[in-house]
């Protein structure tokens, strides 16, 4: 079966060229770089056509996702896409659109010979513990012909009563030698010259995110056969953008009005929600120029914004407070 | 130069515009002045401004030979007048001079310690009584249980339209049909108001339209960030909201855009977004468990709180709107298109949010920098031509979007179909229903079957679609497919 699956996706791959990130990604469970224990358990599913609940736990870009397909489709054959449905429980709007289409797709019995069907949720951390809740009865009505694969950053954000009904996979942070092995294959594939800073520099930017390496990478290459370090710093330097570090700067030089459109700017032309600055403010408080104590009051202030962030009705609104904040303490 | 509003006000009831059903009520109840006492010897007008419910008085008061008393019910020494009214008005019918007809203006502004007394004095009145209200739910109990309600309706667009021209005619002037259009679309019922502006707008065209910024709504909120930032004391201060139509939220967000203008130390900047702070989370806590009694709170902090942050700055205020609103609805169209290269990259390519955000900015330098690659992501994704102009920039996009049609008509050669194009349609005939229920599996059947057929013409449409731009591969738009 492993043969037959890769065999189906060389003719497609002649005349279009996939994203890198698809066309790399692992078709076959023993093709998943860096997570040879989790790799081992789910094989015997596959073998056995049997499995409970999977709840997938680790940081971004170390092969969750790709562990959920390649497990389909090793457990499904030719039939996979009609036995898997992919939910992102951010993006459905609501754990009632989520069991409605859960409802729908388990209203049917599995193609070929498998006895259940997969969802695999995406983002399950992002589930409010009402909804958290919800979804742990949703998962007990259908589990005669449904298994779940939830996944999520952080295990400790899942509600005791699903991480009991669940099998548990912690994914390891995937090492440099893993990330630099495949992206040595990908060059090679692809007739690049991968220069050692060039790789280097990608291993620093990606922080064991495969997806992001790969990513930059394929834009790297877009620029120039030869992959440089300036090109990856370059290309990489977009797709993160400095916007909430000089943010933060302005606020704590006293710059206030401008730190205030900068935000706006964010929040509304780059579509990153209010939680997601706020980490990203968290993540590079620590690296801005001021003494070790502010640091500390300002990771603070963070915290506090956050819980009033979710607390709050208007999270800009919230954002802009905690701007005052940086420009008193900056002062 | 008479204001209009007073040259053009009805003489008569039937120059009253279209509020039937309240001038048959208020009729009524005037003609039982003449012989006695109506049950209810207050009436309380009720609606929108500029809807007529002055005009009525007037009109009532001339048709039937009353002589209006008019006194504001917020004034605080209105109460003594109406007493005195009250007193003399008896009197004065004595000697057979004309009645007297008491009206009190805004009485859902009123204190209520105020309303009481009026209310008393109600019950002992030999006068008629007319008060008005744009909330009558505002005006307090006391009174409510002492009057009688008529409803004045919302004027409609069409109304106001008609009462212009009439104006105009009889004026003599020439003005634009649109003018009148704009003024009385943006009067929003109140007929005064777009009097005023019709006046307004005559004097100069040019003006026409500067003058028809603001209107009333936005006007009261200036005056309400004038008594929150200019003062000290936080009972004025919370005044400050009673004659604003906006919701509290709407509110904050202009008193936020203000802040940094109003205070310039930043100890007092971070003090009065302290405050609108805590208002915002009473705000959410309001709506999420529906305790809307919480707003109180809100406003206390949004009011109170931002006007004790700091020292006042004298002299003339200027605010401004706030920026937000508007750059919500400048990037209305951007946002959309980039949120669905955004879902687009999600579904295809199985990532959360955040991580399809990241691979959207990669793949804006790849459709700057190599057209080749962007055309095969492009059709991977199935991008429109808006949605590959947000990422290449207009310039590139035609030419990514020329590779792009190679590439489909090589695709369709090999007979590949791309996934992303045809939504997947479940093959029912290989599947056995879980529910036996036939009903539900008829329903079910039919169901795909439409499905069916509606990806069928969809993918013919996208041939024809196709076809077509291959002939003019720059001007296809969707006006053309239609014409076919």
């Amino acid at each position: 079966m492993v043969e037959a699956i890769k065999e189906a996706e060389i003719k497609e791959v002649k005349i279009l060229e996939k994203p890198w990130v698809e066309k790399y990604r692992p078709k076959v469970l023993d093709d998943i770089v860096g997570q040879d224990h989790i790799v081992r358990r789910l094989k015997h599913y596959a073998r056995t056509g049997t499995m409970p609940h999977l709840l997938f736990a680790g940081p971004p870009g170390v092969g969750k996702t790709t562990a959920a397909l390649c497990l389909a489709r090793e457990l499904f054959g030719e039939h996979w896409g009609h036995n898997f449905l992919e939910l992102n429980a951010s993006d459905e709007r609501g754990i009632n659109v989520i069991r409605e289409k859960v409802k729908e797709f388990a209203r049917t019995k599995p193609i070929g010979a498998a006895s259940f069907k997969i969802i695999f949720l995406d983002e399950a951390d992002a589930l409010t513990q009402d909804a958290q809740q919800a979804l742990r009865r949703t998962m007990e009505m259908f589990s005669n012909n449904v298994r779940f694969i939830l996944s999520c950053n952080y295990s400790s954000k899942i509600i005791e009563p699903i991480q009991s009904r669940c099998a548990m996979f912690r994914f390891r942070p995937l090492k440099d030698e893993d990330v630099a092995k495949r992206l040595r294959y990908i060059a090679e594939q692809e007739r690049l010259e991968l220069t050692e800073e060039g790789l280097q520099a990608l291993l620093y930017v990606a922080e064991g995110d495969l997806r992001r390496a790969i990513n930059v990478l394929q834009a790297a290459a877009a620029l120039d056969i030869v992959i440089t370090d300036e090109n990856v710093f370059t290309v990489a330097s977009r797709a993160r953008p400095e916007d909430v570090r000089e943010m933060m700067i302005l606020a704590l030089e006293g710059n206030f009005l401008k730190a205030r459109d900068k935000l706006r700017e964010i929040l509304l032309k780059q579509g990153l929600s209010g939680e997601d600055v706020i980490i990203q403010m968290h993540k590079e408080v620590f690296n801005l120029p001021i003494s070790e104590p502010k640091k500390v009051a300002l990771a603070d202030k963070i915290g506090e914004y956050n819980f009033r962030l979710v607390e709050g009705a208007n999270e800009m609104i919230q954002l802009e407070a905690l701007l005052a904040q940086f420009t008193l303490l900056g002062k | 130069m008479l204001p209009w509003t007073e040259k053009y006000r009805p003489k008569r009831l039937s120059e009253i515009v279209n509020q039937k059903q309240a001038l048959i009520k208020i009729e009524n109840w005037i003609k039982q002045w003449s012989h006695g006492m109506p049950k209810k010897k207050a009436l309380l007008l009720a609606g929108p401004p500029g809807s007529g419910k002055t005009s009525t008085v007037y009109a009532l008061a001339n048709e039937y030979k009353f002589e209006v008393i008019e006194l504001n019910a917020s004034d605080e020494r209105t109460f003594e007048k109406i007493r005195r009214y009250l007193d003399a008005a008896y009197t004065l019918d004595v000697f057979g001079r004309r009645r007297k007809l008491i009206f009190l203006d805004e009485v859902d502004n009123m204190e209520p310690s105020g309303a009481y007394e009026i209310a008393k004095l109600i019950g002992k009145a030999r006068n008629p009584i007319i008060m008005s209200a744009n909330k009558y739910w505002k005006v307090p109990m006391d009174i409510r249980n002492k009057v009688e309600i008529v409803e004045y309706k919302r004027l409609t667009q069409r109304d106001i339209e008609s009462a212009l021209w009439r104006i105009v005619k009889a004026e003599g002037l020439f003005a634009p049909k649109e003018i009148i259009k704009e003024i009385a679309k943006r009067a929003n019922g109140d007929l005064r108001a777009a009097i005023n502006d019709l006046q307004s707008a005559v004097v100069s065209i040019e003006d026409a339209k500067q003058i028809l910024v603001y209107r009333d709504s936005e006007r009261s909120i200036f005056q309400a960030l004038g008594m929150i930032f200019g003062s000290d004391n936080v009972k004025r201060a919370k005044m400050a909201l009673m004659n604003v139509d906006n919701t509290p939220d709407e509110v904050l967000l202009w008193i936020e855009e203000n802040i940094p203008y109003m205070y310039s130390t930043p100890e007092e900047i971070a003090k009065a977004y302290d405050a609108i702070s805590r208002a915002d989370i009473y705000l959410g806590r309001a709506t999420t468990t529906g305790n809307y009694g919480l707003w109180k709170y809100a406003i206390d902090m949004m009011t109170g709180g931002v006007a004790v942050a700091g020292t006042k700055k004298r002299g003339f205020l200027k605010f401004y709107p706030p920026k937000t609103l508007r750059m919500l609805k400048d990037t209305k169209e951007e946002r959309g298109i980039r949120d669905s290269i955004i879902r687009k990259i999600m579904k295809q390519m199985h990532m959360s949010k955040l991580e399809a955000i990241e691979t959207m900015q990669i793949f804006k330098s790849i459709f700057e920098n190599n057209l080749d690659a962007a055309a095969h992501i492009a059709v991977f994704l199935d991008l429109g031509d808006k949605e590959l102009e947000f990422l290449a920039g207009k310039e590139k996009a035609p030419t990514i979007k020329g590779k792009m049609l190679a590439i489909h008509r090589k695709l369709r050669k090999e007979g590949i179909e791309i996934k992303a194009e045809v939504e997947e349609v479940p093959k029912i005939e290989e599947e056995e229903m879980v529910e036996e229920e036939l009903k539900e599996k008829e329903k079910g059947e039919e169901e795909i079957e439409e499905a069916e057929e509606e990806v069928k013409e969809k993918e013919k449409a996208k041939e024809e679609k196709v076809e077509e731009k291959e002939k003019k591969p720059k001007q296809a738009t969707l006006f053309d497919f239609i014409k076919k």
